[in-house]
């Protein structure tokens, strides 16, 4: 398989600050990669990077098979861009913005059919739209002129459950027909649904990354435990087993992998009620941004 | 380019219309009024001979009596010497500083950075658009002395006017260009603005300096509004070669500076 994006040992340092910290990554062609990580990690920046706004202290950013610094214009005639909470002119309508992009990217064939798909009337000013209709217009941006790569920094940020669904269904179908879509994301379900793959950053480095269906696979449980009484916490240490809170002989514990020895454990004591369940995919996702 | 050249001008040339009809209003109260007050000239020659010489020389009056010698020198005094150039360096620094540091401050810079544009073009299509609408603005408020005059019946040497919008573009170019620089390399505009009005008015300072004392003679070299004299191109039809060169050159070096600083650096919204 082709890599659409690769990343080696990508550095951003401002100053002092290590914005992100030698990351590496590749992305294939026709995969809905979801980039993750807690506020300040390093997402934005390593989009920026991707898109040339911000040149690396060090390393290597290659999309499309060419240099993301040096092929720069080349590469945004094939990149559609949402940025994060994306400003547009105040007093230039919707219809405005559109035909200037169209200017340096050629006539759009689909415009009218996302215009529809979103909802968005085109003579109205940008400073007279609503946060979700501003969303709207970034997302009509990036799509309109047909792109092969789709960076979209939290996409569906401002856009209601409805209109989420309609644009996820969008970027399906568009990774269907070959394109890539690289995103950033707070929203976890969003990506537990869309991607094929994740990243996650943290403190400027990539803790993980993984197949959305092996991470499923990941085995961790939620162990609640009432007892006949007050044991002693320590009664509960076992490979793997964490105790996350306790009140009154009522205990929640967090597994990680193998959860024979801390059933061992338990086999010892006077349980008067236990529930073991599977964590949601969120929670092994909450995993990675706290490690 | 074109796109973006043509596109600032259709965004801004409102705004430079209405500049132009505040200042042709202007004009046509001066004018208007030059027949009377010239008609008054020796009681206001009186009155001028209370000034000190160097102060009339700082604010661009060669003499008392020069004032109401012709329209060149009525208007050099009145428009010309100080409320153009005020108005010419408002609106040049407005232009420059929405050229690049209003876009990152805004932050409309990501959808301009995210289209197949290189940064030298978009930098340049802004750049030369506001220069040339500052061409516009700069004949629009200057030649239009010509035929009020005519409409008057006030005489007036015409070759002039051509002369001082000449001089006055070169004036107000080089100060947009400088900020044009500032604009490129800073990410807030009250810098942009900060770092570009402390040099016009320091090099305004040093002018009225160097001619209020003898040994600070020198230091009007350092100002603009020493090369830029209103009277000399007016009144004198004099277009000065050391104006020419260190506009022309302060235009040049400052846009170099600015397309290279613009070209290279990270551009980050918050």
């Amino acid at each position: 398989m082709e890599a659409a994006i690769r990343v080696k040992n990508l550095k951003k340092h401002f100053g002092a600050t290590k914005a992100v910290d030698g990351i590496s990554f590749e992305v294939q062609k026709g995969e809905i990669f979801g980039f993750l990580g807690p506020n300040g990690a390093g997402k934005t920046t390593t989009i920026r990077a991707m898109m040339d706004f911000i040149r690396p202290t060090t390393g290597e950013i290659e999309i499309l098979g060419k240099d993301s610094q040096e092929e720069s214009v080349y590469l945004k005639e094939k990149i559609g861009f949402l940025a994060n909470n994306a400003k547009f002119y105040d007093y230039w309508t919707v219809r405005k913005h559109l035909d200037y992009q169209q200017g340096f990217r050629g006539k759009s064939k689909i415009l009218g059919d996302l215009l529809k798909r979103f909802g968005l009337n085109p003579r109205i000013k940008f400073k007279n739209l609503s946060s979700g209709n501003r969303q709207k217009l970034s997302i009509i941006l990036a799509l309109m002129n047909e792109p092969e790569l789709l960076i979209l920094d939290e996409p569906t940020v401002a856009l209601d459950p409805l209109l989420q669904n309609s644009f996820h269904q969008y970027i399906k179908d568009f990774a269907k027909a070959g394109g890539t879509v690289f995103m950033s994301s707070h929203n976890l379900s969003e990506v537990e649904r869309v991607c094929d793959r994740v990243g996650i950053i943290r403190d400027g480095k990539m803790v993980a990354i993984e197949r959305i269906s092996e991470m499923k696979l990941m085995k961790m449980y939620d162990i609640h435990l009432h007892t006949a009484g007050e044991i002693e916490i320590s009664t509960l240490e076992a490979e793997g087993a964490e105790v996350i809170s306790h009140t009154d002989g009522s205990y929640t514990l967090k597994v990680k992998k193998d959860i024979n020895p801390i059933l061992k454990k338990l086999a010892t004591l006077e349980v008067k009620d236990l529930e073991i369940t599977h964590v949601s995919l969120e929670d092994i996702f909450m995993e990675f941004y706290q490690k | 380019m074109i796109k973006v050249f043509y596109t600032t001008i259709r965004d801004r040339y409102g705004a430079v219309l209405i500049y132009c009809a505040a200042v042709v209003g202007i004009i046509f109260m001066y004018v208007g009024l030059y027949p009377a007050l010239q008609s008054q000239s020796q009681q206001y020659a009186e009155i001028f001979k209370s000034f000190p010489e160097s102060f009339l020389k700082a604010f661009g009056f060669e003499s008392a009596q020069a004032f109401f010698l012709s329209l060149e020198s009525f208007m050099s005094a009145e428009q010309y010497s100080l409320t153009w150039p005020i108005l010419g360096v408002i609106l040049s620094m407005s232009f420059a500083a929405n050229n690049i540091v209003h876009e990152i401050e805004k932050g409309t810079i990501e959808f301009i950075l995210s289209l197949p544009l290189s940064r030298l073009k978009f930098y340049f299509g802004r750049y030369f658009a506001g220069l040339f609408l500052l061409a516009i603005f700069t004949a629009l408020s200057v030649l239009p002395v010509i035929p009020i005059a005519k409409l008057y019946d006030v005489s007036c040497v015409w070759e002039n006017y051509f002369k001082l919008s000449l001089g006055a573009f070169l004036f107000i170019g080089a100060i947009y260009s400088i900020t044009t620089f500032f604009s490129a390399i800073t990410n807030e505009k009250s810098k942009t603005y900060a770092f570009s009005a402390g040099i016009v008015i320091t090099m305004y300072v040093l002018n009225i300096l160097s001619s209020l004392k003898e040994n600070l003679e020198n230091l009007q070299y350092f100002s603009f509004f020493h090369y830029f004299s209103a009277s000399k191109l007016l009144v004198d039809g004099e277009i000065d070669i050391h104006l020419v060169w260190v506009f022309s050159l302060t235009i040049v070096i400052f846009t170099v500076l600015g397309a290279i600083a613009y070209s290279r650096r990270d551009i980050a919204t918050s």
